[in-house]
């Protein structure tokens, strides 16, 4: 009848602007978003001091050098001690002594009994680098020795020996992260460390 | 006999004009009120984490809707799941990531080259890399649907990350786009089946250059 006439009519002009309009542009329906992931990187730090005990820096209790006049029969204060930095990382902790009067040394109380009694242990296959017992967290003072005796019979010429001869502390420290003991941080890590 | 004559003439003349009046037909008329919707374009970009305990949770936001910064330490993998949601109509979906890192010297960004091996960040196969750097997936999403992870995790090298990024920050930036499923033009005689086989110049970041 004449009235679907006009109905059908209708919707043909209707499905005729809508096919115009897709087809009117190359512009197609499109969605962006975008999302920022931020890590922020720790760190290990730690420093290494000694009482100043020959003065030689002024203004300050802590130094990273002492100079001693050996004397047989006496003890002298040498307390290397390993600061960890209040923004580090928990770290395994390790020292390399290279102890230049070990021949005059007392035999009570020596370096190396001070140091096994502090907590640190000869490294396997190492002859002169000791690990921390424990993993060392920010803010912790780690005390390496605390001082040395030179024995009461020492001679003049064991003496002169030793004449300029140096104990050097060198401290080592490896993120704990990733690491379950010391010795597999040494293992792991250490290779990163110049001889 | 005369007066009657002219009483019929009158009256027949006046039945003709009446009859002949007017020139109308039968009409009628409809209005059919068409409404037409256009459809929209919805995704997000979705991340969670898989805790010790196995189980799945959304990565905490910040107020920009970004995930809250982490710490991350050299030899430490970091669980992270991005996935694309699509929230309205089917679409095709690509994304890509980009890796930079620096140190705060000064409040500036001083930038640090990564090198390779220092940070891996392994795709899921469903994302196809394209040329352009871009990863284009597989299937044309549903309204509702997610698609399978782009990467699952991030690894951060113990032995290739050394010193250097101590204190840093690294910055992984995911960007998602999505084109409309029905219709999409193909970028040869192919149909489209996949969102790469869609017209390269079809994509937002097309238009912006």
């Amino acid at each position: 009848m004449k009235t679907k006439k006009k109905a059908l009519l209708t919707v043909l002009c209707a499905a005729a602007l809508v096919f115009g309009s897709v087809f009117g542009t190359y512009a197609y329906l499109t969605d962006t978003k975008s999302v920022e992931n931020t890590f922020t990187v720790g760190n290990v730090t730690i420093t290494l001091d000694e009482q100043d005990v020959d003065n030689s820096t002024t203004g300050k209790d802590r130094d990273t050098a002492n100079e001693y006049h050996l004397l047989p029969g006496k003890s002298y204060v040498k307390d290397p001690t390993i600061h960890v930095d209040a923004k580090s990382e928990g770290c395994w902790l390790f020292v390399k002594v290279e102890n230049g009067i070990a021949g005059i040394e007392d035999s009570n109380n020596t370096i190396a009994s001070q140091m096994s009694t502090n907590g640190w242990t000869l490294v396997s296959g190492q002859t002169n680098i000791y690990a921390y017992r424990s993993i060392a967290n920010a803010n912790d003072n780690i005390v390496v020795f605390n001082g040395f005796k030179v024995k009461g019979d020492a001679n003049e010429a064991a003496l002169t020996a030793v004449k300029d001869a140096t104990i050097k502390v060198t401290a080592y420290a490896i993120q704990a992260e990733g690491f379950t003991t010391a010795a597999d941080a040494w293992t792991g890590a250490s290779s990163a460390f110049t001889a | 006999m005369k007066k009657k004559i002219a009483a019929v003439a009158v009256i027949l003349s006046l039945v003709s004009i009446a009859a002949m009046g007017t020139m109308a037909y039968f009409t009628d008329s409809a209005v059919a009120h068409n409404v037409i919707t256009s459809g929209n374009i919805d995704i997000k970009v979705v991340e969670q984490q898989r805790k010790a305990d196995g189980s799945l949770v959304d990565y905490p936001v910040d107020e920009k809707g970004n995930p809250v910064a982490i710490s991350a330490m050299p030899g430490q993998t970091v669980s992270k799941i991005v996935t694309v949601k699509n929230n309205d109509e089917p679409a095709y979906i690509r994304a890509k990531f980009e890796v930079v890192a620096y140190k705060l010297v000064d409040k500036e960004q001083s930038p640090i080259d990564i090198e390779g091996g220092v940070i891996t960040i392994d795709t899921n196969e469903a994302w196809a890399k394209g040329t352009d750097g871009w990863y284009y997936y597989s299937d044309p999403v549903e309204k509702g649907g997610v698609t399978a992870p782009l990467f699952s995790e991030v690894q951060f090298s113990g032995p290739n990350m050394g010193n250097e990024y101590q204190g840093a920050t690294v910055e992984i930036n995911i960007s998602a786009e999505a084109v409309q499923a029905a219709n999409a033009p193909s970028k040869n005689d192919n149909p489209v089946t996949s969102a790469i086989d869609v017209d390269p110049a079809i994509w937002p970041t097309q238009h912006e250059e």
